[in-house]
């Protein structure tokens, strides 16, 4: 068993016994995906729920992935979400049996308005809810920091604060 | 001008001014110096420090000329040593941090991103206006990671800025300052700092 650390705007799948682990998070939104009949798992640590529809200068990394579907910008919730449901189902997961957890968004500074942040988690279910996915547990919102960790053996995620 | 001659021009300058004003604040020997300037890549910078470390951190919005964001951090063992200087405590008193002390903690950050962003603005002919100190205390990765989401579809660059604190009072204090501009800004800054004679 292994500890797999998911880094910011990252995904993860994995299936038997390894740890998925997402440190320090404040207003990202990290999405937990287990299919316990198959004990497949997968995380996916994003920051934002879609790229924003405007004319404002973007990176030449995003250029880079806007344009290549082989390398889909898991930043943003909206491509995490079916690139992880692609590669778990490729795995052998099923849809029905899925089970998502959300655990992240929170506002670390007063200066942020919230909305965004409270407007990633309603898409995020929006989104899931389309797709018929069941949010099984959710530790969201507040200005407290978290990490996760997500046992894939036995499916319990463990969400830690430090105070 | 080479920009990285520009930068440590400007951190000297700055430092200089930062030191000026915490001396009338801590009412102690106090000064600041900076032993480490660099440009790097946001994710790069930031994966390196433990995401899980409890810091302090006084965020200074920045608008004008170019939008972004400066960040002054302490370790948490730091913030309490530094606020026993502020608040004129006995050495190793502080174990949590009280109102006066997350106040102490704000004031240093404006100080020092205050001066930092006056030099800036001043050497590059640039508006930059600072805005009120906002703190926070936690984990390092949760508290830069709201920070990196308001730039990320506009960022790949960060300017970090380690500092070391001298006090009469106690051993050498390190914090890090970080400089957040849009993908723009910088380029902005960079043609400015270039151009800097």
């Amino acid at each position: 068993m292994k500890n797999i650390e998911v880094y910011m705007g990252d995904i993860a799948v994995t299936k038997g016994e390894d740890n998925l682990v997402a440190s320090g998070i404040g207003s990202c939104l990290v999405i937990t995906f287990y299919d316990p009949k198959h004990k497949i798992g997968a995380l996916a640590h994003t920051m934002l729920y879609a790229r924003r529809l405007s004319s404002e200068v973007r990176s030449s990394k995003d250029e880079r992935r806007k344009t290549n579907p082989e390398s889909p910008d898991t930043k943003y919730a909206d491509t995490a979400i079916d690139e992880v449901l692609k590669r778990i189902e490729a795995l052998g997961a099923k849809r029905e049996n899925i089970e998502v957890k959300l655990i992240g968004g929170a506002n670390m500074f007063s200066a942020f308005k919230s909305d965004f942040v409270k407007e990633n988690v309603t898409r995020v279910k929006e989104k899931l809810k389309k797709a018929d996915i069941a949010i099984v547990g959710e530790c969201v919102g507040g200005s407290q920091g978290r990490s996760v960790e997500f046992s894939v053996a036995t499916g319990i995620v463990t969400v830690k604060t430090k105070f | 001008m080479p920009k990285e001659h520009v930068l440590t021009e400007i951190a000297n300058e700055a430092t200089k001014k930062a030191s000026l004003a915490l001396l009338k604040l801590s009412d102690d020997e106090a000064s600041v110096e900076f032993t480490k300037i660099e440009v790097g890549k946001i994710q790069k910078v930031f994966s390196e420090i433990d995401p899980e470390l409890i810091v302090t951190g006084v965020y200074l919005p920045i608008s004008g000329d170019v939008k972004g964001a400066s960040l002054l951090i302490f370790p948490k063992e730091i913030a309490y040593a530094l606020c026993d200087v502020l608040v004129k405590r006995k050495a190793e008193t502080a174990r949590q941090l009280t109102e006066i002390d997350k106040s102490a903690l704000k004031e240093v950050g404006n100080i020092v991103l205050g001066s930092l962003l006056t030099v800036f603005s001043n050497s590059l002919k640039m508006k930059m206006i600072e805005h009120l100190p906002e703190f926070s205390h936690d984990m390092f990765g949760a508290l830069v990671d709201q920070i990196i989401t308001q730039f990320i579809q506009k960022a790949e660059e960060v300017l970090t800025i380690e500092l070391l604190f001298h006090f009469k009072r106690t051993t050498n204090i390190k914090g890090y300052v970080f400089l957040i501009f849009g993908t723009e800004e910088i380029k902005v800054l960079i043609k400015k700092m270039e151009e800097n004679d």
